[in-house]
């Protein structure tokens, strides 16, 4: 009863704390500092060039979580569990005309993304689902599984690391790409592997399941 | 000479870099810890001579960037977790938990979150060091067992939800600054609700995420249920991290008539935490519930010491000093009280017995360890308490120095029945209990921290300077 006293006032309190704020003015926003420094990037999707360039770091730290949540979710699931597969014949002829289609259009999404709405993350998320098809008929890629499904995981962050590493050996500073040539380059190369990454991420935690007895059981 | 840039981006490409290989190869997982987490330590002491440092990553400043600041107030502490993650992963409790598939990974990943979140000067990316810190301390609370399960999915939820309203807050800083680096944002000079709103935002999730009362419910079951390295981790420095963030948000983006004017609420939350956590570490049966209430009490020196820090860098240096006492000590006593847990077979606080002349050690970090909690000279906690007390009687708040005095008290009444366990015979022992050699560094650490008063106000100093 407390709690749901507290819950009301807070969100009662919440909701004037909106209103108040969206009558206020707001102030520009960083499109036009964005704009003007976009070409020193090497991408002309302005998106990209925050999540990749001018807040690489941040991004970096994004794909870290993911990475995190594969490492949280082995770590409570060690034995990964998959669904009893849909043997069928139309989820097999599904997932066998729609796997391909999927790549395509990932690879699509991923290219598109320096220059229009697209990127690593809308690619893997699509690359997750073509992984999932694959789990849910029963035919799991050998290379989802143990080391190499734990590399996929990681490879994304690491890519990153490497990347921010590598043109720290030509400009002194994590993440500062030299010139918007090898800007593109290096920007492509890890939202590819990032892209790859984030599939492989996604696809584990769908097939995460703990199993008898282990913590994250008998949770109310 | 290492640059800046180098030595601030391995604050989290190292440990980050360890949590991979430690995912990737599991067999190695537990050495890559205890080693990272000392390299990381030693990487930190050596920062101490960059103190002023602020980098701007990938070469684009504020406000197109994201900048890492190196100052006095980042300092001690990256030098607690510092400390912290190198003592607790070489402590047998640490080693233990290191052996479960998976916890390695997760407990550099932590750190490395940490250390971020220590360094980070931007409002955004503060909030996605806040995810991985929350969703690694989550992961290491469920890895505590069964019945952690539950305790660590709630901790979860909690999390998140402290998340959402902090970035909730973060939205409105940008929309009325057009900023999100938190010193340009306190340079935008906002008042009234544009600068109410986003404030009471950030800090009620910080305030879910930092366990602090009213919202403390999480806090006792989590830390109680995780293993005991872990806990050491949750209530020593990762319950900081919130805290530390809503230092940084009243203090750099909020002007100090802002906080001036939410002094007493925040007085009124620390002395309800102070209430609330004696309370239940009275009403404890269990030795770690004990511990875990009393770290809801110490909680509450935080906002109560915000309550003081308008215009006043001492109340800021009594904080820090009261963060980095109890985050030592409570280290040190969550893995003493792992020894005395493994001596004696059970942590039922009424029939705990002396564990014997072997875990000598262990008795002195739990001694030592409730010196500085309680803040008896010559301990960190003492200096906490002096500093505080002489901030906020120059502000004419004589009342706070009997206050504290009371809160020692109150703290060695609670803390009694831990320590009484240490006089009552009879005597068993337990050849497999580790001597704890490690608790007691932490907690002589806590105690020598009594002296670092001349270097805490240098340090302030420093932060003082652009």
């Amino acid at each position: 009863m407390a709690a749901a006293f507290l819950g009301g006032f807070i969100a009662l309190a919440c909701l004037a704390l909106f209103a108040a704020v969206l009558v206020a003015p707001a102030a520009p926003g960083l499109e036009a500092a964005v704009a003007a420094a976009l070409p020193e990037t090497g991408v002309t999707n302005p998106v990209t060039g925050v999540l990749l360039d001018f807040r690489g770091y941040d991004t970096l730290l994004e794909v870290a979580v993911i990475a995190l949540a594969v490492i949280g979710a082995a770590a409570l699931a060690p034995r990964e569990t998959p669904p009893a597969p849909l043997a069928g014949p139309v989820a097999t002829a599904a997932a066998a005309v729609l796997a391909p289609a999927i790549v395509l259009f990932s690879g699509y999404l991923l290219w598109t993304g320096g220059a229009r709405p697209g990127g690593a993350f809308q690619a893997g998320a699509l690359l997750a689902g073509g992984l999932v098809l694959l789990e849910i008929t029963g035919s799991r890629p050998w290379w989802r599984r143990g080391l190499s499904g734990r590399l996929g995981a990681a490879a994304g962050t690491a890519a990153f690391l490497i990347a921010g590493l590598g043109v720290m050996a030509a400009t002194g500073r994590f993440l500062d790409y030299p010139g918007p040539d090898w800007g593109y380059a290096v920007i492509l190369a890890i939202e590819a592997v990032a892209a790859v990454s984030v599939a492989v991420a996604l696809s584990a935690l769908f097939a995460a399941e703990p199993g008898d007895g282990r913590p994250g059981e008998g949770a109310p | 000479m290492v640059s800046p840039d180098a030595a601030l981006a391995a604050l989290f490409v190292l440990p980050l870099t360890g949590a991979l290989a430690a995912f990737a190869a599991p067999r190695a997982a537990a050495a890559l810890a205890i080693g990272v987490s000392w390299a990381n330590a030693a990487l930190v002491g050596g920062l101490y001579g960059m103190v002023g440092a602020r980098i701007a990553l990938g070469g684009h400043a504020a406000p197109l960037g994201v900048a890492l600041r190196l100052d006095g107030l980042a300092w001690p502490f990256l030098a607690l977790a510092g400390a912290l993650f190198a003592f607790a992963a070489s402590a047998t409790a640490g080693r233990a938990l290191l052996a479960k598939p998976g916890a390695a990974a997760l407990w550099l990943t932590l750190l490395a979150g940490l250390n971020a979140l220590f360094v980070s000067a931007d409002a955004f990316n503060l909030y996605i060091t806040l995810e991985v810190v929350s969703l690694a301390a989550v992961a290491l609370t469920a890895l505590g067992g069964p019945a952690a399960g539950a305790p660590a999915l709630r901790y979860l939820f909690v999390s998140l939800g402290g998340s959402i309203f902090y970035l909730a807050g973060v939205a409105f800083f940008y929309r009325a600054t057009g900023a999100l680096d938190i010193g340009l944002i306190g340079a935008a000079g906002l008042s009234g609700p544009a600068l109410a709103a986003p404030l009471a935002l950030t800090t009620l999730g910080l305030l879910l995420k930092a366990g602090a009362a009213p919202f403390h419910f999480w806090l006792p079951p989590a830390h109680a249920a995780a293993a005991p390295a872990a806990s050491a981790l949750l209530s020593g420095v990762v319950v900081k991290a919130a805290l530390y963030v809503l230092i940084r948000l009243w203090t750099d983006a909020a002007p100090p008539e802002a906080l001036d004017a939410a002094a007493p609420v925040f007085r009124v939350l620390g002395l309800a935490a102070l209430g609330v956590g004696a309370l239940g570490a009275f009403r404890a049966t269990r030795l770690k519930a004990l511990i875990a209430f009393s770290t809801v009490a110490q909680i509450g020196y935080a906002p109560l010491a915000l309550g003081f820090a308008a215009g006043s860098p001492l109340a800021v240096q009594a904080l820090v000093a009261f963060m980095a006492a109890h985050g030592l000590a409570k280290g040190a006593i969550f893995l003493a009280a792992d020894g005395l847990r493994r001596a004696n077979g059970h942590d039922a606080l009424d029939s705990l017995a002396d564990p014997g002349s072997r875990l000598g050690p262990t008795k002195g970090a739990i001694g030592l360890g409730v010196v500085a909690l309680m803040g008896l000279p010559p301990s960190g906690g003492f200096l906490a308490k002096w500093t505080l007390a002489e901030a906020a009687t120059a502000q004419g708040h004589w009342w706070m120095a009997p206050l504290l005095a009371g809160a020692a008290v109150l703290t060695g009444v609670y803390m009694l029945r831990l320590v009484s366990a240490l006089v009552r015979a009879p005597a068993c022992a337990d050849g497999d209990a580790p001597r704890g050699w490690s608790a007691l560094a932490l907690a002589v650490a806590a105690v020598a921290l009594g002296f670092s008063g001349p270097m805490l106000s240098a340090l302030m100093l420093a932060e003082a300077a652009p």
